[in-house]
């Protein structure tokens, strides 16, 4: 847990330390410098600092990954709460679409919104949310069910609440735990999937990022391979932060 | 298992299969802007518009055209690539093979690393194997295989210059895109086998065959792992998802022929048949595979069938 949030406290600084400074200039005479004295990890072909590209890029990842993660998360567990409460037609609705979604891979889905309509920020986000919310959709309703015969769901009805307060005071604080666990994986998958969309020549392309700046590197695999290496393995340890948060936050769930 | 439930089974897999198409079409239809601007460029000039909106049939309405084009493609005709000019199917037919020889040994690679550590490490868990199969597996998770394919292509084509870059010309050239694809999936495997086999070594049929004097590797393989494998099997077809898109990337950084990189190229040059064409075909794929897992885990563990838990 303390890993992962200090691996993505380091990035939002970076991030932001990138921010504040100036932006990378071009500057053709110090293209393709090798890590060390002047710019941490080398120049790209541009002459501009790879560092401060990746902070950058980090930060087009995260600005993507959470706010896809929420959406995902929102719209999942509402509609799986609703599923698992209302039964019956809604019920089979939903569970219906969230299987076709579940259908289509992740990066497949996102690569052909992307494509229709067009690499920006907001498309990427809408993208990745509605690839994401079967997950969320599937885990609540699952866990509605079996909350739904709990002593203290059933006094919560007999005592005469209306519906929607036994959702939002009853079932939403006792699914919290495992909707977390969920998006916190959802999030590790988000960026890892900004990065390959970006690497794919379908990311924002006005914003840095790390997978586009991969793809870039490729070009100098043989004389520069740090170029490609750095942004990507970078992504890396973004998505593996999150994935630790997971891991230590379904642990806690399973009680130990 | 009664004859009724795979026939239901594989009536789901063709409902979702048509479902999927119905989704990307209207995925194409209800996107703002015009098909046409996106692929010609606005600049376009008005006769080749007009042949381009009669080829696509634009001009009827949008379900009457995806129910058209699913008649097409359940009847293997899926319409003609705009930007190489022949039926997609005929393109689709030339890639399978390629993607077919990079799924394949990437699935090799991902299950000769996770069943050897997932087996060993659930049967002695805490240990040296088990530490390290749970680090690698994390770890492999995490690592996206536009970093894991630039990093092996740097140590063993340019550093060692033991392998091929990338291309299809030689068998060597295969290696490399399937490490990278089947090492970046190893890692739900890996962790599923070992709770797993953990779980059943404490169970009392272990216990028993172990008092009848079974040992060895009978007590691990046939005791330990059988029992265990059920769920295996559902991961495994869940995993072909992340191996289909794992291809994409894969098959983009090595410049390999398959169906990923016709997808990549089809999306660059706004290919709309191409890029339907690709999707309906790779889903298919992946949904058949989740009904097969299906109908194989209730073969294995007969209490799936019954709605138990393994």
């Amino acid at each position: 847990m303390r890993a992962g949030l200090l691996i993505i406290g380091l990035w939002l600084a970076a991030t932001l330390a990138a921010a504040l400074g100036p932006a990378p200039g071009v500057d053709l005479a110090a293209a393709l410098r090798p890590p060390g004295a002047g710019a941490a990890f080398g120049t790209d072909p541009l002459g501009r600092s790879l560092a401060v590209l990746m902070a950058e890029g980090g930060g087009t990842a995260l600005l993507i990954a959470l706010p896809a993660t929420l959406l995902a998360a929102l719209a999942g567990s509402l509609l799986g709460v609703l599923a698992g409460l209302r039964g019956g037609a809604v019920d089979q609705l939903i569970v219906a679409a969230s299987s076709v979604v579940l259908a289509v891979p992740g990066l497949l889905l996102a690569l052909t919104l992307a494509a229709l309509v067009g690499p920006r920020l907001e498309t990427l986000i809408a993208a990745l949310a509605f690839a994401g919310w079967p997950v969320f959709a599937r885990l609540a309703r699952s866990r509605t069910q079996a909350l739904a015969g709990e002593a203290f769901v059933l006094a919560a009805h007999a005592a005469g609440l209306p519906r929607r307060r036994v959702m939002t005071r009853h079932i939403a604080p006792t699914l919290a735990g495992t909707l977390w666990v969920q998006a916190a994986f959802t999030a590790g998958g988000a960026v890892l999937a900004e990065g390959g969309l970006a690497f794919l020549g379908l990311g924002d392309p006005t914003r840095a990022s790390l997978g586009a700046l991969t793809a870039e590197g490729l070009r100098h695999i043989r004389t520069a391979p740090h170029l490609a290496l750095l942004p990507a393995l970078a992504t890396a340890t973004l998505v593996l932060a999150f994935n630790l948060i997971g891991e230590s936050l379904a642990a806690r769930a399973r009680g130990n | 298992m009664s004859v009724g439930e795979p026939l239901r089974r594989i009536g789901t897999a063709l409902a979702t299969i048509v479902a999927v198409w119905l989704l990307v079409a209207a995925l194409v239809a209800l996107t703002p802007g015009d098909p046409v601007d996106l692929m010609l460029g606005e600049q376009a000039r008005p006769a080749a518009r007009e042949a381009l909106r009669a080829r696509l049939d634009l001009d009827s309405p949008w379900p009457l055209r995806a129910v058209r084009g699913l008649g097409g493609a359940l009847t293997g005709d899926l319409g003609e690539s705009i930007w190489l000019d022949r039926p997609v199917s005929a393109l689709i037919g030339e890639r399978l093979g390629p993607t077919a020889a990079l799924a394949g040994a990437g699935f090799l690679v991902a299950w000769g690393i996770a069943l050897p550590l997932g087996i060993l490490g659930g049967w002695r868990p805490g240990g040296r194997v088990d530490r390290w199969g749970r680090a690698l597996a994390i770890l492999t998770w995490a690592t996206p295989a536009f970093a894991l394919g630039p990093l092996l292509m740097s140590l063993f084509a340019v550093r060692m210059s033991w392998l091929p870059l990338g291309g299809y010309a030689s068998a060597t050239a295969l290696l490399l895109p399937a490490l990278t694809l089947g090492i970046g999936i190893s890692g739900p495997g890996l962790r599923l086998l070992r709770e797993g086999v953990a779980a059943q070594r404490q169970g009392l049929h272990v216990t028993a065959a172990r008092a009848r004097g079974v040992g060895g590797t009978r007590l691990v393989v046939v005791h330990g792992l059988r029992p265990a494998l059920a769920p295996i099997v559902q991961v495994a077809a869940l995993q072909f998802g992340a191996l289909l898109a794992g291809a994409v990337i894969v098959e983009t950084i090595f410049r390999w022929p398959g169906l990923g990189r016709l997808l990549v190229q089809a999306i660059a040059a706004r290919d709309l048949p191409l890029v339907q064409g690709l999707v309906l075909v790779m889903c298919s794929t992946w949904v058949a595979m989740q009904a097969l897992a299906d109908l194989l885990g209730r073969a294995i563990d007969p209490r799936m069938a019954r709605g138990g838990r393994p």
